[in-house]
């Protein structure tokens, strides 16, 4: 399985497109970024919002898997600094908030997916971004 | 003697004739005078009768004027009378009039007092009044029918900082911006108040939050109520009451933090172990034998036990708090029914349960939220799966009551509910002591859930139950508009 997915990024994608992790829970970003590693991304990782920012001033991703409640600048700051600065990587949003107004409030800024965490298979999520970048 | 008597007798009678001589002398001349007297007497009688006629002639005239005179004294007389009955009657009218001016006079006396003394409560009342105006919690103003403000109270100068003689004759809708909760200026068009005074609405609810500006251009969240004011069925201005809702505002950003908080604390270490055990299973750091993975696969399933009780108070918290955000529609609970029973097709099966559905037919689109109707069936219909032993029936219905309420309706050939468990069982965390050792993963959040939301959008949730038999669950939902989500379940 693992070995499969492996395959069809080696095949599919000539060029490893870069994904850019913004979390703060350092266990739940180092097993995204392992997940995402082994199906051929090209992954970086930080751990707030404002180095998220920082990052995306200097480089360009192909989707940011974004975290909501963070310290220094969080989630919603980051979305609403991507849409001040017209930066239009796309964003899914991986949350253990589940109130219909974050929800609302993130899809208003164009946020592509929004997950909650503790209710998702880390492989879905990994399917998702595959699905996504294809 | 003879001779000396006849001597005698001659001399007496010469002197007798003498005499008579004399005397007829006498007689004639008393005729003579006679005569001059009854001619004089005569004339006399002449110019009696002369003065005699005048007289009666004057008598005649006399009488003329007598009876002139007695006519005129009649009438005089009349004329008295009726003087008289006049004289009378303004005594009287006098006397009345005097009467009268007498009472006038106290009862203007009267009159004053009380012209006074109404004038003193009237100015009492209108003190009052003012100061109950002027006292109001709320921001108050009212504005004549072209929107000019006429009065604004205490109140309204402390929230909006204008003071009375500042803004008095002028535009509120100018004088005071309003703003949406996403910071958009409300246009004059848009204002209600421009819409009362227009006649296109009557009264405004308080159910649109917008933020008022204040006179340094601050601005504080607020709502209003706007109702037009009608005089002979004509639109004469408007009375605008605001309050300030900072505080509720506060309340309710606070409870949807706490949920924000629970969530993330709760749900953050429950991620972890989920995709820690998820890696291990599939392989991802290396191939793990038959027993590790069965042990792995325990501890998975404890930690989405886990993960579920969270949801599960979470939404109580939620469905407590009132801070359920989700939007009523019309909703077709036939379709939801069918496609809960079909998500729970696979748990059915398991335990070879036979399951049917009868709706009735014209079953209308309801007023809800979608999203807590179908927790609702969920529950229901799981505990039905749940408490059923196996090969066992459960009917699902939908139909119309008398007051066209949609009932849903779950029949089950399940355990029951115990009779002396009936008032505990919509409690919060309560489970009935005869299912507690069959099945290990209640909640005791189901029934409470669902009965806190069928009660919140106006329904009703009851049931009825036989132990060993099984039980009927029925849940009525009204059609029509349900009340506004946010009225806690109960006091917490």
């Amino acid at each position: 399985m693992v070995v499969g997915t492996r395959a069809f990024m080696i095949e599919h994608m000539k060029i490893a497109q870069k994904i850019l992790i913004i979390e703060d829970e350092k266990t739940l970003a180092r097993a995204l970024e392992l997940k995402l590693s082994l199906s051929g991304f090209v992954v970086k990782t930080v751990f707030n919002g404002e180095a998220g920012i920082a990052l995306l001033m200097k480089e360009s991703f192909s989707l940011i898997l974004l975290d909501l409640i963070m310290p220094k600048m969080d989630g919603f700051a980051v979305l609403t600094i991507l849409k001040e600065k017209n930066i239009q990587t796309p964003v899914m949003v991986l949350s253990n908030l589940s109130q219909e107004s974050d929800l609302r409030r993130t899809e208003e800024f164009g946020a592509k997916e929004f997950f909650i965490k503790s209710n998702t298979p880390i492989v879905t999520i990994v399917e998702r971004v595959i699905e996504l970048l294809k | 003697m003879s001779t000396s008597n006849d001597k005698k007798t001659i001399a007496t009678s010469a002197s007798i004739a003498r005499k008579l001589e004399v005397l007829a002398q006498e007689k004639e001349t008393a005729r003579q005078k006679l005569v001059v007297t009854a001619k004089k007497l005569a004339a006399t009688a002449k110019e009696n009768e002369s003065i005699r006629r005048k007289l009666v002639e004057t008598a005649k005239q006399l009488a003329v004027t007598a009876k002139e005179k007695e006519v005129a004294r009649r009438k005089l007389v009349v004329t008295a009378k009726r003087l008289a009955v006049t004289a009378e009657e303004k005594e009287s009218t006098r006397r009345k009039l005097v009467v009268t001016a007498k009472e006038l006079k106290r009862l203007y006396g009267t009159l004053e007092k009380k012209v006074l003394r109404r004038t003193k409560d009237l100015e009492h009342i209108r003190s009052r009044n003012e100061a109950i105006l002027t006292s109001i919690g709320d921001g108050l103003v009212v504005v004549d029918k072209e929107g000019k403000i006429s009065y604004i109270n205490k109140s309204f100068e402390e929230m909006l900082g204008w003071k009375t003689q500042e803004i008095i004759g002028k535009s509120m809708v100018e004088v005071v911006p309003r703003e949406d909760l996403h910071g958009v200026e409300v246009s004059f068009k848009e204002r209600i108040l421009t819409q009362v005074l227009a006649g296109q609405k009557f009264v405004a609810d308080l159910t649109n939050p917008f933020y008022y500006i204040r006179k340094d251009k601050s601005r504080f969240p607020a709502s209003s109520i706007v109702a037009p004011v009608i005089l002979n069925k004509k639109i004469v201005g408007a009375v605008e009451v605001f309050r300030d809702i900072t505080k509720e505002k506060g309340i309710d950003k606070a409870k949807t933090e706490f949920v924000s908080l629970a969530s993330h604390q709760l749900r953050t270490p429950l991620s972890t172990v989920n995709w820690y055990s998820e890696m291990l299973l599939t392989g991802d750091v290396g191939e793990i034998s038959a027993e590790q993975k069965m042990y792995l696969e325990e501890i998975y399933k404890g930690n989405q036990r886990m993960v579920d009780l969270v949801n599960t108070l979470l939404d109580v918290s939620r469905i407590e708090l009132g801070t359920f955000d989700g939007e009523s529609k019309p909703t077709n609970i036939v379709g939801l029914v069918e496609s809960v029973v079909d998500e729970q097709k696979l748990q059915v099966a398991e335990k070879k349960l036979k399951i049917s559905c009868i709706f009735a037919v014209n079953i209308p689109l309801i007023q809800v939220d979608p999203k807590l109707l179908r927790m609702v069936i969920q529950n229901l219909l799981s505990n039905s799966i749940k408490y059923t032993p196996e090969r066992g029936r459960i009917e699902v219905a939908l139909l119309l009551d008398d007051k066209k309420n949609v009932i849903f309706k779950i029949t089950d050939t399940g355990y029951g509910i115990p009779k002396n468990q009936y008032d505990k069982i919509f409690t919060k965390l309560f489970r009935a002591d005869n299912v507690i050792g069959k099945d290990t993963e209640g909640t005791g959040l189901g029934l409470y859930i669902a009965k806190s939301i069928v009660e919140q959008s106006g329904g009703k949730l009851w049931f009825e139950s036989e132990e060993n038999k099984g039980s009927t669950f029925y849940a009525s939902l009204q059609i029509g508009k349900p009340k506004k989500n946010g009225v806690p379940a109960n006091g917490t």
